[in-house]
């Protein structure tokens, strides 16, 4: 028995060791995959050992927060521990996220926002706090006073956040009344600056109050079908700000998904849970843009946060608006579509706020006392003040930092220097000439140069010159216009007289003309052989326009011709048209798009065929579709491929290669 | 390097056991040795040379006041050798607070305050240097014979599990244990199971509390606050309402108890795992009918310290008047107040505590017998949670401002609305500080922590202890996992 006793002792030791071992083990071998867990945090830098960092305790400060991220079986432990205090307590260990009633999650910011119970520095009786709204307020009046001397309209709104439109489901109860909230305090602001803002939390409440959709998505924080609502109400106050008919949305009949997007769940991937919540089923809408004739598509520049990627998610913005960019909490800026996105810190606000037609700027309530109130210090100063000025004004509030710190810490100059334009940023009141209620009269010297650069930009043909010219010399299209817009300040000769056609521009520009027969085709019953022969009419003409001297580019552009063709046949043509209607677009912009696919393909191709050998491809293309046109050609060899039993593309292959020699003889 | 640090619960304790075990026996001393030091070393780097320096002279000092016969010149080696641990002790403990005083003096006097560098205090020198004043004591009262090798006595003061926060272990209770001792396979088991209970009792309750009472009541050590945070910190206390106050001040007994508790047992249970038996240090304090009783159950090692080696050498209570005994009580626990930390409030807490002492001498106990077991339990305990106030918020005037906010009856909606894991787990830590007052929960305590285990306990015990060494790996790593969405600007 006693014998019995110590082998299970032992096995128990093992067992012990073992899975005390088990995490070092992981570690070093790798055994297993782990989901990751959701969500940012600084990673912890690989600790170096030195005798110095180790007498400090530096190395082993590193080490434990290097480990703590390192070590075996982190993510299934951490999200164990986070499934069992949800399952009992409904708390997790991200403070980040508040969890509500019957499921629902918010985050914890914008709840305490709600209930005015921020930390002190967000204390709305402080008159401190009160009076920087107050001056924020004043500074976007003057921005759109200035704006809208420039023909650009300025449109902010608070983000309803999820507290707001429901507040029935969070879990704590209001702490009292000593504290208020900011955003009804700013909206008032707002107002008396006579600033054009929506205030979406009422019309969100009551349409809240009579769907049965929610608006906002139990386990995200983002809107679901409220950036519908929101993106419908954006639409109708910038037609009226414009005095313009823009496109609007019409809404389908509800559909749910059962399957949630990962997006529409991020509070809930941020809990970083074992296993997924009980979800209901989302509802989204399907949506019509409506336009006509007097439709308008003007430029926008947004600023504000995530909830503009559920707007874009729901609603097509590129057929809402010609040019549409987007800076994203201060950090990326999106061009056009966000194709392309770059550090905001090289942004030249001045240039987006004079090239746009409007200017959105969106926040949600806890950023009203951030970084997110950055916007209009920034826009002001950059609209009223030069560069030298402000490199000026910054060095001085650098230098008074510099002293002022210097005593207590230590500080480089290079710091003070950041903190001083962060400073004017939220404090533009520091420039002498930006004081007061009254618009400053003063103006930022570049504006002259940006509003040649506008124009530039509206002049069709002029605009495709120079965006021709940035792909031919694989530049920036951003830095030509701005390089134009100098010459043209500075009598200097332009660049667009310099601009010659590539192919894929000139690709670009056929396809444009052709489409628009295509179109026409459409509209009118038409046979196949009908709108092939409008198509090649069209591109016969566009190509005798332009005297070509260069082989390659004559290839290149029949190759093109040769997809025009391919996607000319009326299957493709239909195919086209219900991308269309699915995508929400144009038959012309669908049709552009196949287009520019196929032709980016065959590019892709020939990049690596010489010139001879292209020479040849065009030429047994041609004789190819001569064949396939001719039906007794066809029909021979047809009859040759039944007879030798050989694959058709061969045979082709052979005839074209026969005619091609006998031609030369 | 604390216990419950990922550093030593994955690295070194698997690797230390691990190597330890695969060790000769006659290996294992020394390697204990190397280990302890690695572990002291890697907590506190710049003061191990201070460590090994003061040990050394040390232990030479006690061999030459034991050899010497001349009754004079060995009182005066084993003063030196107090002096000398003692002397460390005020140096790093109490140099920064003496001097700051004495400047605050020179300032009212309109002197020149004197120039003073800023001191660091080298982590367990306050369990260190109690050590070896035990050591020279006893050696001294012929309690024990020195010990012959250095090693020995260098294990005997550095050994890892006790280094950094106790129990403080008397020469006398482990000299036989340090040369012989057996690890028996139970003793192992058995001793993670401990250290698993006292893991448990830091990670899953002492921390769960000690963040919700941070929130209410500030970081615990004000010297790394700067004025404004400072004040911000007495805004709050000035504001509090006495709801948030009661549970801050309750939720904060509970969470000493089961940190230092926690700590303990983890120190016993991995002496245990190595063969030591190391003396209990908690036994269930909140349960005491009286302030003296408290003391018994709470810190016992320490109290032992304290009444043999202050106590009875003041004169104990074999004095000529009763004054005279009142004196030495009182003046123990203020000195055992100071020792737990060098800032007035401490004074204060310790002050407090000899009073209470010194009233229960003269008529508490008596109060407290009249009133009834449960009664007079319920009235301990509000003393120390009272008297905690001033252990807690190590400004008076602050603490003072504090007690008043538990008084001024303020109920209006308060901090902790809505937090069901700071309630349950309070629920929970009352549930095993008092537990013991029924004779099946003192039956059960002595059945987990003092009996030994059969095959079936032991299967039991070990899939338990398992699940909550997971468990609490898990708490302690999620912890510090609270991340972000987004990137915030």
């Amino acid at each position: 028995m006693r014998k019995q006793c110590k082998g299970i002792l032992i096995t128990l030791i093992c067992l012990t060791a073992l899975l005390v071992f088990a995490p070092l083990l992981e570690q070093n071998l790798k055994l297993f995959t782990f989901k990751k867990l959701v969500g940012y945090k600084k990673p912890a830098p690989k600790p170096v050992l030195s005798y110095d960092a180790f007498v400090s305790g530096k190395f082993q400060q590193r080490s434990e927060n290097y480990l703590k991220e390192h070590f075996g079986f982190r993510e299934p432990l951490i999200r164990m521990y986070n499934q069992c205090t949800y399952d009992w307590f409904k708390t997790t260990s991200n403070n980040e996220i508040h969890i509500g009633r019957d499921g629902w999650l918010y985050h914890t910011e914008s709840a305490l926002q709600y209930y005015g119970n921020m930390e002190s520095w967000f204390d709305m009786t402080n008159s401190q706090v009160r009076e920087n709204l107050i001056s924020k307020a004043r500074d976007l009046s003057k921005v759109n006073a200035i704006l809208q001397q420039y023909g650009v309209h300025l449109l902010t709104f608070t983000l309803p956040t999820k507290s707001y439109i429901y507040p029935e489901h969070l879990r704590w109860q209001p702490i009292g009344d000593t504290t208020f909230n900011a955003t009804p305090f700013f909206e008032q602001q707002l107002d008396s600056h006579g600033v054009p803002h929506i205030n979406m939390v009422p019309w969100f409440k009551q349409v809240q109050d009579t769907t049965r959709f929610d608006l906002f998505y139990s386990k995200g924080s983002h809107w679901a079908a409220g950036a519908l609502l929101a993106v419908d109400t954006m639409l109708k106050y910038m037609e009226q700000l414009g005095d313009c008919s823009l496109a609007r949305i019409q809404l389908g009949s509800p559909y749910s998904i059962e399957e949630i997007p990962n997006n529409d769940k991020d509070l809930e991937n941020l809990l970083n849970l074992a296993a997924p919540l009980k979800h209901e089923p989302i509802f989204e809408y399907p949506v019509r843009l409506l336009t006509n004739e007097q439709t308008v598509y003007p430029t926008v520049w947004f600023v504000g946060t995530s909830f503009y990627w559920y707007m874009t998610r729901r609603v097509n913005f590129d057929a809402l608006f010609r040019d549409r960019d987007f800076l994203f909490y201060y950090a990326m800026f999106y061009t056009d579509s966000e194709q392309k996105s770059f550090p905001a810190d090289r942004l030249d606000y001045l240039r987006e706020l004079l090239l746009h037609d409007y200017v959105v700027f969106f926040r949600d309530g806890p950023q009203l006392y951030n970084d997110g109130m950055l916007f209009p210090g920034k826009a002001l100063i950059s609209l009223c003040i030069s560069d030298e000025r402000l490199k000026e004004k910054a060095s001085a509030v650098a230098d008074s930092l510099y002293c002022a710190w210097k005593a207590t810490t230590h500080q480089d100059s290079v710091r003070c220097n950041n903190q001083a334009h962060i400073l004017l940023q939220h404090h533009p009141e520091l420039f002498e000439e930006l004081r007061g209620e009254s618009i400053p009269s003063c103006r930022n010297p570049r504006i002259g140069q940006i509003l040649v650069e506008k124009e530039i930009r509206a002049d069709r043909n002029w605009s495709f010159l120079l965006k021709a010219m940035a792909e031919n010399d694989s530049l920036k299209v951003r830095e030509l216009y701005k390089m134009e817009s100098y010459n043209v300040m500075n009598h200097q000769p332009l660049l667009c007289d310099k601009a010659y056609f590539t192919t894929y521009d000139y690709f670009d520009f056929l396809v444009d003309e052709a489409s628009v027969e295509i179109q026409r085709s459409l509209s009118a019953p038409a046979t196949e052989a009908e709108i092939f022969q409008q198509v090649m009419d069209t591109l016969q003409t566009k190509i005798q326009q332009h005297a070509y001297d260069d082989d390659t580019l004559m290839i290149m552009a029949c190759t093109m011709d040769a997809t025009v063709v391919q996607l000319s046949t009326k299957g493709n043509l239909s195919e086209i048209e219900k991308k269309a209607s699915n995508w929400h677009i144009s038959i012309d912009k669908a049709f552009r798009k196949d287009a520019l696919w196929c032709c980016q393909h065959n590019k892709n191709k020939m990049r690596n065929l010489n010139e001879a050998t292209l020479v040849k491809a065009l030429d047994s293309y041609q004789i190819e579709r001569r064949l396939r046109q001719n039906k007794a050609s066809m029909e021979s060899i047809m009859q040759k491929h039944r007879e030798m039993n050989l694959p058709l593309r061969i045979i082709i292959n052979r005839d074209i290669e026969w005619i091609r020699q006998n031609r030369k003889q | 390097m604390v216990f419950s640090s990922n550093i030593f619960l994955l690295y070194f304790m698997p690797v230390f056991f691990l190597v330890y075990f695969i060790l000769p026996r006659k290996a294992r001393n020394y390697f204990l040795l190397l280990a302890s030091l690695v572990f002291y070393a890697y907590g506190a780097p710049e003061f191990i040379i201070h460590l090994i320096v003061s040990v050394i002279a040390n232990f030479y000092l006690v061999r030459w006041m034991n050899k010497v016969e001349k009754p004079g010149l060995k009182k005066l080696l084993c003063g030196i050798s107090i002096a000398i641990s003692i002397g460390l002790l005020f140096y790093f403990k109490y140099g920064n607070f003496t001097m700051n005083n004495f400047n605050a003096v020179l300032g009212w006097m309109g002197a020149a305050p004197l120039k003073w560098t800023k001191i660091l205090l080298p982590i367990g020198i306050s369990f260190f240097s109690f050590q070896s004043v035990t050591y020279t004591l006893d050696t001294y009262r012929k309690v024990n014979e020195p010990m012959k090798r250095l090693s020995d006595y260098m294990l005997y003061i550095v050994m890892f599990p006790q280094l950094i926060a106790g129990p403080i272990v008397r020469y006398c209770d482990i000299a036989d244990q340090i040369r012989n001792r057996e690890s028996l396979y139970t003793d192992r088991l058995q001793g993670f199971y401990r250290f698993v209970i006292g893991l448990c009792k830091k990670v899953l309750i002492a921390d769960v509390i000690g963040f919700q009472v941070d929130q209410v009541l500030g970081p615990s050590n004000y010297d790394v606050l700067t004025s404004a945070q400072l004040a911000d910190i007495a805004n709050k206390i000035a504001t509090i309402d006495s709801t948030t106050a009661w549970i801050a001040i309750f939720a904060f007994t509970f969470q000493i108890y089961f940190d230092f508790a926690g700590y303990s047992d983890m120190a016993i249970g991995l002496g245990r795992m190595m063969g030591f038996k190391f003396p209990e240090n908690f036994d269930n304090p909140y349960v005491s009918t009286t302030i003296s009783e408290f003391w018994r159950r709470w810190h016992q090692t320490f109290s032992v310290f304290i009444k043999n080696y202050l106590y009875f050498p003041l004169g104990g209570s074999r004095v000529k008047t009763e004054a005279r005994k009142y004196f030495n009580l009182w003046f123990c626990f203020l000195i055992s107040g100071l020792w737990h930390g060098a800032a007035w409030n401490f004074v204060v807490y310790g002050a407090l505590q000899g009073i209470f002492i010194c009233a229960d001498k003269l008529f508490l106990k008596k109060f407290n017998e009249r009133l009834g077991k449960i009664p007079s339990v319920f009235f301990t305990f509000l003393i120390i949670v009272l008297t905690r106030c001033f252990f807690r918020i190590e400004r008076i005037d602050l603490s003072w401002m504090f007690i008043k906010r538990l008084f001024a009856f303020d109920f209006t909606p308060f901090h902790f609305s809505y937090n069901p894991h700071l309630y349950v787990t309070m629920l929970v830590a009352a549930f095993f500080s008092f537990f013991t007052l029924t004779k099946l929960g003192l039956k059960v305590q002595e059945k987990v922590y003092f009996t030994e285990y059969n095959k079936r306990q032991h299967i039991i015990a070990f899939v338990v202890s398992i699940a909550a060494f997971v468990f609490c790996l898990g708490a302690l790593n999620a912890s510090g996992f609270s991340p972000f969405i987004y990137f915030r600007f």
